[in-house]
């Protein structure tokens, strides 16, 4: 530790002398430092909490899925679909981004009673009708980059 | 000014390439930077800057890949700027461990920013964080060897 005391009288001799020294000599911890690495870590988490919410995970298809064949629709155009499979009738509407099952002549009528769903992934299904409604994005969605 | 871009390369081979292992993509140790500092602040900002470049052009040159040069030099230039707020704004008020963090956290901003600009905008949000975080601890090792260092330094250009 004699480095430090070393140091203290160095920079007493320094500021006895007549020409203006230059800063050089710094202490290796300040309050300062404190307070920048705790800002970074608060910026960081911030970062790390709000990542869910700043990407954009945008649905564009509504993919159907009747048994054994899918069929493909753009989630921005307001339109309603008939679909029949294994005796049963859905009428399922797409508009302004969400969809939802509009009627049904299944015994349950979940599909039906079912939310409507707006973002990529979500799903209504009806199991007696064998008939999915799937959202899906553009593509494949990165979660992470590695080179 | 030779010797600091020498012992910045010195420090570069001897450490940093070889950890790969475990850190992100595009993360490094940055020993070098001690010897950017050190050229930075205590001899002349000017002989701080033409090391920095030499170094960075320098390495890639030999260990790196294009990819790695616009890395490094983004990097590079960010932890230059930080250096250059040291010296003339913040002077005396930051000690070195806080010089060493803000040098790291500027270089791999740099490096986010240039990761961003090849990479698209969504890989940031992922990657800014963590390499903020990680480059607390590589600052504070920086800092600290070169708060050890910076009295030898001093007098052994001084003399």
């Amino acid at each position: 530790m004699s480095i430090i005391a070393d140091m203290e009288v160095i920079m007493l001799e320094n500021s006895f002398s007549p020409t203006r020294t230059p800063i050089q000599f710094r202490k290796r911890i300040k309050p300062a430092d404190i307070i920048l690495i705790c800002s970074l870590i608060v910026f960081s988490i911030t970062l790390i909490l709000t990542k869910p919410l700043l990407q954009e995970n945008p649905a564009r298809f509504v993919i159907t899925h009747l048994e054994d064949r899918s069929y493909e629709y753009s989630l921005h155009q307001n339109q309603t679909l008939l679909l029949s499979n294994n005796g049963y009738d859905l009428s399922v509407v797409i508009e302004d981004g969400t969809v939802f099952v509009q009627s049904s002549n299944c015994r349950d009528q979940i599909c039906v009673s079912s939310k409507p769903i707006s973002k990529k992934g979500e799903i209504i299904v009806c199991a007696p009708a064998k008939i999915s409604i799937k959202l899906s994005g553009e593509g494949d969605d990165y979660d992470a980059v590695v080179r | 000014m030779l010797t600091a871009v020498a012992l910045a390369l010195s420090y570069i081979e001897a450490i940093t390439p070889l950890n790969l292992i475990i850190p992100l993509p595009g993360f490094k140790l940055g020993l070098a930077n001690i010897a950017v500092m050190a050229a930075f602040l205590i001899l002349n900002p000017v002989y701080g800057v033409f090391a920095a470049l030499a170094k960075i052009a320098l390495i890639s040159v030999m260990f790196g890949s294009p990819v790695s040069f616009w890395f490094s030099l983004s990097g590079g230039i960010f932890s230059l700027v930080a250096l250059f707020l040291v010296r003339f704004l913040i002077k005396d008020r930051l000690g070195c461990a806080g010089i060493g963090v803000l040098c790291a956290s500027a270089h791999n901003t740099g490096q986010a920013l240039a990761a961003c600009a090849l990479f698209g905008y969504s890989v940031l949000i992922t990657y800014l964080p963590l390499m903020l975080i990680f480059s607390i601890p590589t600052g504070l090792i920086t800092g600290t060897v070169y708060h050890s260092i910076q009295k030898p330094f001093y007098y052994s250009v001084k003399l």
